[in-house]
This record gives C-alpha cells, sequence and structure tokens, in this order.
C-alpha cells in the first residue's frame, strides 16, 4: 500500500503523505492553475504536471527533486504534423502521462495524438503509426470539441504491451512498445449510436481504463454509457462481456416510471463506478 | 525600436514593463523578444504559430485582429500590448 498520493486538480498539484491512519498534504505546486495529469518515474524520482492554462495553453513541467522545485519543460507538438483535415491540429491537453518499463514516457492528448520521450521529457515525438491510421477519421470527441487519449496502461508482465483508451476513439492495444497498434473492442456496445454502428471499434467511449491489481487480468476497464457497465471478463484482445450492473437496473426502472408518470423527465443519468472482474 | 510589454500574468514569461525590440511587424517584434524571454512564444502562438485563441493584442491602445496582428506593421514608438482575453462568463 502507498504512503503517498499526488493529486492533479483544477486548482493545483497536491501531495499526500499518510500519517499513521489519515493523510495529510505535505507539499503542493501550481496552485490556482489546473494540473491535468501528473507523473512519478520511480527510478528518479522524477515528477511531471502538466498544466492547462487555458489562455496561454498547455504546458508541462518537470521535477527533478520530488517536487520541491520545478522546472517548463518541453510539450508535445503539432508543429509541423501532417494532418489530413483542412483544420491544422493543436496541442489542446496532456490528458495522461505514463512511463514504460524501458522507462520512455508516454503522453496521451487531445486532439488524439499519442507522444513519446526517450530523454525525460526533453523532447517529444509524436506516434506516426496511430497519427496516420485511417480510422482516426472516425474518432470524434466525447465532451471535449477533439477526441483525446485519456488512458495508457502497460502490461506490468509483458514486455512491450499496452493499451491506449480513446474517447471516443475505442481501445487500441499494442504488443511492441506502442510501434504498431490495433484496435480492440469486441463486445463493447455504444448505444448512443445507430444501431448498425452500435459496435463501430472506432467510436466507442471508454471513460476509464485501468490495470487490474490482479494476476489473471492485465487490463480492467470502467466504461458508462448512460445505463451499461462494461466489464472485462477476459485477457485483453479476445473481446469484452457486456454486463448491467445491478444499481444501474434499479435507477433506469425508476426513470421509466418518472417519465411516464409525467412527473418529470429523466433524461439521462450518468454515474462513474469502476469495476474489474477477474476472470481465471 | 517599437516596444512591448506583456499582462502581469506572463510573469517570469515576458517583459513586464516597456522593453524596446526590434523588428518592422508584431512578428518580428515578439521573434526579437524571444530572445531574451526564450518561453514567451509558446505561450501566446499556438502550434501552428497562430495567436492563441483568448491572447489579445494591442498597438498603441487599439485591438487588433488575431489573425491579421502578426504581420501587422510597427514603427518607431509603437507599443506592443499582450493581454488575455476576458472569456467565459
Amino acid at each position: 500500500m502507498s504512503d503517498r498520493i499526488l493529486l492533479a486538480t483544477r486548482k493545483g498539484l497536491l501531495d499526500f503523505a499518510k500519517r499513521g491512519n489519515t493523510w495529510v498534504i505535505a507539499g503542493q505546486s501550481f496552485l490556482g492553475q489546473p494540473v491535468s495529469a501528473v507523473l512519478r518515474d520511480p527510478d528518479n524520482a522524477f515528477l511531471y504536471a502538466a498544466l492547462n492554462l487555458g489562455h496561454f495553453g498547455v504546458k508541462l513541467h518537470r521535477s527533478k527533486d520530488d517536487g520541491n522545485s520545478w522546472e517548463e519543460i518541453a510539450c508535445p507538438s503539432y508543429t509541423g504534423i501532417a494532418t489530413d483535415s483542412e483544420e491544422k491540429a493543436n496541442l489542446q491537453l496532456i490528458w495522461i502521462l505514463e512511463r514504460d518499463h524501458q522507462g520512455h514516457l508516454w503522453a496521451g492528448t487531445i486532439p488524439g495524438g499519442l507522444f513519446k520521450s526517450t530523454d525525460n521529457g526533453d523532447t517529444w515525438q509524436l506516434n506516426e503509426f496511430l497519427w496516420h491510421n485511417p480510422a482516426r477519421k472516425e474518432w470524434f470527441g466525447g465532451g471535449y470539441d477533439s477526441p483525446g487519449i485519456h488512458s495508457i496502461c502497460i502490461d506490468p508482465k509483458r514486455a512491450g504491451y499496452m493499451a491506449l483508451a480513446i474517447s471516443c476513439g475505442g481501445v487500441w492495444l499494442s504488443e511492441d512498445y506502442g510501434e504498431t497498434w490495433r484496435p480492440s473492442t469486441k463486445g463493447m456496445v455504444a448505444d448512443y449510436l445507430p444501431p448498425e454502428q452500435a459496435d463501430n471499434p472506432n467510436q466507442q467511449d471508454p471513460i476509464d481504463w485501468c490495470n487490474a491489481q490482479v494476476s489473471q487480468i492485465i487490463f480492467g476497464c470502467s466504461i458508462t454509457t448512460g445505463f451499461f457497465i462494461q466489464k472485462i471478463a477476459a485477457p485483453p484482445g479476445q473481446g469484452y462481456t457486456h454486463r448491467r450492473h445491478p444499481l444501474i437496473l434499479l435507477l433506469r426502472c425508476i426513470q421509466k416510471i418518472l417519465n411516464k408518470r409525467g412527473l418529470c423527465r429523466v433524461l439521462r443519468m450518468n454515474t462513474v463506478i469502476r469495476s474489474i472482474v477477474v476472470s481465471a | 525600436m517599437p516596444f512591448i510589454v506583456c499582462t502581469s500574468h506572463l510573469r517570469d514569461v515576458g517583459p513586464l514593463q516597456l522593453e524596446p525590440v526590434a523588428g518592422r511587424t508584431v512578428r518580428e517584434a515578439l521573434q526579437d523578444a524571444a530572445q531574451r524571454y526564450p518561453r514567451l512564444l509558446n505561450y501566446i502562438l499556438d502550434d501552428q504559430g497562430d495567436v492563441r485563441k483568448h491572447i489579445a493584442i494591442f498597438v498603441d491602445g487599439t485591438l487588433q485582429a488575431r489573425d491579421s496582428v502578426l504581420e501587422r506593421e510597427v514603427g518607431e514608438k509603437d507599443e506592443i500590448y499582450v493581454l488575455q482575453a476576458l472569456s467565459g462568463g
């Protein structure tokens, strides 16, 4: 069990430390500034914090003394990046930062580019395979104007295995440290799409993607699209089982009753429930 | 030489007092200022080199159109103000 929590918030970066049975704020940085992602490299204790400064754009900072001081470093950039659309790409958000077993850093961004750094953030390179994949043309923004990579999962056991979750662009797997990618959404259902498109792999909207804490399952997920919770019940790449949580069924019954009696109109209830299913 | 000054929100990023810069256009003036303030351009311009959506640039007290300000010619003693636009509600 960890004794430290780094919490990236819209009002700054908070550093919590465990003191007995409670948690206390041991440090704080970038007060008043939106921090969209944070990462700690366990090998060298470097910290990375991505800021979304609104007027002034996205910034990236690095600390070499575990958070006591910070320096601004290069940001993933879309300068000079070719795109097929007329609208040129600009970095809008660093949504996730992650580190792989080789010590390389990864950044997932809006408008959907994946970046890697092999020099502790001094420079970043766009993942060309994913950016130029024709499937990206079908991605779209889920709550934002553009699609974005919000989750990057590094397989703790298998070297080179990674997973991305994109809103809205489905789930993508790599077995070679990101050199190549393939979509993996079999079994997912996007009920907000026309029925004939509900299983379109490029337009699924995973809300979150995380590693399960058990040995038999590498990737777990929690997805809500209205009243559906989708859980993994098989190793990655072999399809997903679509389940409905009992609580969600109850909420849906309540919604139907209220709507039918004209008491009020419940258009949509969104809940985010994190759930991991173990498969033997 | 024209002059440039930035909003106090760009503390440690750009000049907070009027400073002389070299350049015949606003773009050249910003690039010259960036020689002394290397972080400045990334705060004012986006990845495509355009003025960021919520940045306002005044020249001698007149708000400039964002899509043409960079090519606006500036003369001796012209003052360039870089501010953040008020946005939202």
